[in-house]
């Protein structure tokens, strides 16, 4: 283990250098100091290598002066770019909306094709009759209202089984065929 | 001549001479807004939004300056963080990574149409473009406008020390970056 005694002292051959600080502070400096003020040559000027174009800070000033009046536009309908930007979101979103709405209508009658050429005759009556269920419940509605007002109570009204049967017996088919059309 | 910060702003705050002031202010500091704008991102067009930008949040946040540090100040640091975000913006809209838009930038400074400058100003602005954004806006303010440390430290938020550190580094790596003989 190293003691304190054992450390080197004044100008023995592993001593710091005298000046060995002011030499690094000195370094430091100029080179912070160079760094500081460096700059090449003719470069600082940049303004008038940059074109402006003529009347331009009179047009600024009219363009803030708009922009500052408390009517003022709103913030995108003074910037061109804005706008055109404006306009091309508007066409896409149109032309989305057109294209997702006729991909919708193409997919559900491609649908309606290949259900309507594999269904069976009973799926597609039954199809027919629960689009048409409005229909038919209005018209039971209508059934009913009638009969209501007609006093036709024939809800309550128990079923004689011999009379319906005789009624049957009675009837002409013939006469059923000539009154109504089959197709 | 030009009026003094304290008039434009006692002006200011009377409803009378309101945009007196303003038109002053504006006559005082649209150049120097500008140019910060226009060596930050190079095209004219964005350098003049950002300009009546920075011009259209002080008519409607004057009123909210509590002079704690000074007009340029204040206005320098609305014009930086206008800087940034437009910078940011740029990188969102295409999605692009940092390096990109330094591409793009680059490319306009190549073009003779956005940059008149001789071949020196040329590859100074080429390896300025390669600093990352803040830093770049420290080396053109110290290094283009001989903006204080201390004035910088209001207009960035950041320390003295900070912006010193940062500033030599940028020196030093524009040193390499034209040395490098890349650009």
């Amino acid at each position: 283990m190293m003691n304190i005694n054992d450390i080197p002292k004044g100008n023995q051959s592993n001593s710091v250098p005298e000046n060995f600080f002011e030499d690094q502070f000195q370094s430091i400096l100029r080179k912070t100091t160079e760094l500081e003020n460096w700059q090449l040559a003719g470069s600082k000027d940049l303004e008038k290598n940059f074109q402006v174009p003529d009347g331009f800070w009179l047009q600024m000033e009219d363009g803030i002066r708009a922009r500052s009046k408390p009517n003022a536009k709103p913030g995108f309908a003074l910037y061109p770019r804005l706008q055109w930007a404006a306009a091309v979101g508007l066409l896409l979103i149109i032309s989305i909306a057109v294209s997702q709405f006729w991909n919708i209508n193409k997919v559900q009658s491609d649908n309606w094709s290949a259900k309507i050429e594999t269904a069976s005759s009973d799926e597609l009556i039954a199809v027919l009759d629960l689009e048409r269920a409005d229909i038919q419940e209005l018209t039971e509605q209508i059934v009913a209202k009638s009969l209501s007002e007609n006093e036709l109570n024939i809800q309550n009204e128990r079923i004689n089984y011999d009379e319906a049967e005789r009624t049957f017996q009675d009837l002409n088919v013939n006469e059923i065929y000539e009154n109504f059309e089959f197709n | 001549m030009q009026t003094e910060d304290k008039d434009i702003l006692e002006k200011f705050r009377i409803e009378g001479t309101k945009q007196l002031a303003f038109n002053l202010l504006i006559r005082k500091y649209q150049k120097r807004v500008y140019w910060l704008a226009r060596k930050m991102v190079i095209d004219h067009d964005d350098a003049n939004d950002i300009s009546q930008e920075v011009f259209v949040k002080i008519w409607f946040h004057l009123d909210e300056f509590r002079s704690e540090s000074g007009l340029f100040t204040w206005i320098y640091r609305i014009a930086s963080n206008e800087c940034l975000k437009v910078l940011k913006k740029k990188r969102l809209r295409f999605f692009l990574p940092i390096g990109d838009v330094e591409g793009e930038l680059s490319d306009k400074i190549s073009s003779e149409h956005h940059f008149t400058g001789d071949e020196i100003q040329r590859k100074l602005q080429l390896a300025i473009l390669k600093l990352p954004e803040k830093q770049r806006l420290v080396f053109n303010m110290k290094y283009f406008e001989d903006i204080t440390y201390e004035e910088m430290s209001g207009i960035l938020g950041t320390s003295v020390g900070a912006l010193k550190a940062s500033y030599h580094h940028a020196v030093q790596k524009v040193q390499a970056n034209l040395e490098s003989g890349e650009i």
